[in-house]
């Protein structure tokens, strides 16, 4: 019965009104995605392939990047997943060039996550692949920070964007392991400011390996193609850590 | 602004699965810390939390209370550490060198709800 006034719907007493709780949780907001993606890290490295996430604004380079690698790195070894919000320009692309192409229309998400690469593992043969490149949807902002399984992240930044990139958008520059600076021939005609480039670039990333390539000069991806059998060998053998920890 | 929809209802996803599991039926605020290097805009996620809160009954009235956290480097030198602010300069501001790591600022975590039962 209720003490307060008798009428038996078990009021509380004043006292015991409002009392506030805090219930500790201290939970991931994205630990969902993050599981998946370690999964999905995991599982690639125990068939011993090696993901590499890359990312950039629309049109730095990425696809040509692709291109550029599978000149130096046998094509029948790489399989590539494509994000863009619609098409499968890329994925057509990089077919002509025997590239085993998988494509993801996010339509208007920003970004890939690591439920649509699990979705998209599921439904490509990965059987004698030693690289799994996941082409991310073309934004300097948002696929920065989001596990997607990824072993290591490359950003390509095309002297066409400026040389104010890493100022303006430092996350996704801190986030990479490779930075490559694409479009390099374009470099005088668009007054791209290297050293302020480069020096901004050591300010916030000084452990990021940095390349220069060009789409006319098919040697320029060659350095960048062995750096990355490098890590390969390296992640494979030697790795503790998901994420990469290069020389700098 | 895209970017924040789908952490917001990851947010509020976990809120919810977390109030059933302790019988949380008035969950008065939420206090979550967002770390400096996600990427994620307060304002966004405040915005998308206000319209998505809407369709889940049980956080009626219930507040997100977002403390952004700052981003620490530790200096593998000196052993110090340092908060980073923009425009992350990772360099320590102790000893100057350049051999740090980042410890801190990558996280999105709900970190108690406060409730009146």
């Amino acid at each position: 019965m209720c003490e307060e006034c008798g009428c038996g719907h078990g009021h509380e007493p004043d006292s015991k009104k409002n009392i506030q709780k805090s219930i500790s949780i201290n939970r991931s907001v994205t630990e969902t995605n993050d599981n998946i993606a370690h999964q999905i890290s995991h599982s690639l490295k125990e068939k011993s392939i090696f993901c590499i996430n890359i990312m950039g604004s629309p049109g730095s380079g990425k696809t040509t990047l692709i291109e550029g690698l599978s000149q130096h790195l046998s094509p029948s070894e790489l399989s590539v997943i494509q994000g863009d919000l619609e098409s499968d320009i890329d994925k057509v692309r990089l077919e002509k060039i025997c590239i085993s192409t998988y494509q993801i229309n996010t339509h208007s998400g920003c970004h890939l996550n690591s439920a649509m690469i699990k979705d998209a593992i599921d439904n490509i043969g990965l059987d004698r692949k030693k690289f799994l490149l996941i082409e991310n949807v073309g934004n300097l902002v948002c696929p920065a920070g989001v596990d997607i399984g990824q072993h290591m992240n490359i950003l390509v930044s095309s002297t066409t964007e400026g040389s104010d990139k890493p100022k303006k958008y430092p996350i996704v520059f801190i986030d990479s392991d490779i930075i490559v600076i694409s479009k390099y021939d374009l470099k005088s005609a668009v007054s791209f400011d290297e050293k302020q480039y480069l020096g901004d670039v050591q300010k916030i990333n000084n452990k990021a390996k940095m390349f220069k390539v060009s789409s006319k000069d098919s040697a320029s991806f060659m350095e960048v193609a062995k750096f990355i059998e490098h890590m390969r060998d390296h992640f494979l053998g030697n790795a503790h850590h998901r994420h990469l920890h290069l020389p700098i | 602004m895209m970017h924040e929809l789908a952490v917001t209802q990851s947010l509020i996803d976990l809120v919810v699965g977390e109030c059933k599991k302790n019988n949380i039926n008035h969950p008065k605020k939420i206090i979550a810390e967002l770390g400096s290097l996600t990427g994620y805009s307060k304002e966004s996620i405040q915005f998308y939390y206000d319209l998505l809160s809407k369709e889940m009954p049980v956080l009626a009235g219930t507040e997100l209370d977002i403390r952004e956290i700052s981003a620490e480097i530790s200096c593998n030198s000196c052993k110090k550490k340092s908060v980073i602010t923009e425009p992350y300069i990772v360099f320590c501001d102790k000893c100057g060198s350049r051999d740090t790591e980042i410890i801190s600022g990558r996280e999105f975590i709900v970190k108690e709800i406060e409730t009146k039962n």
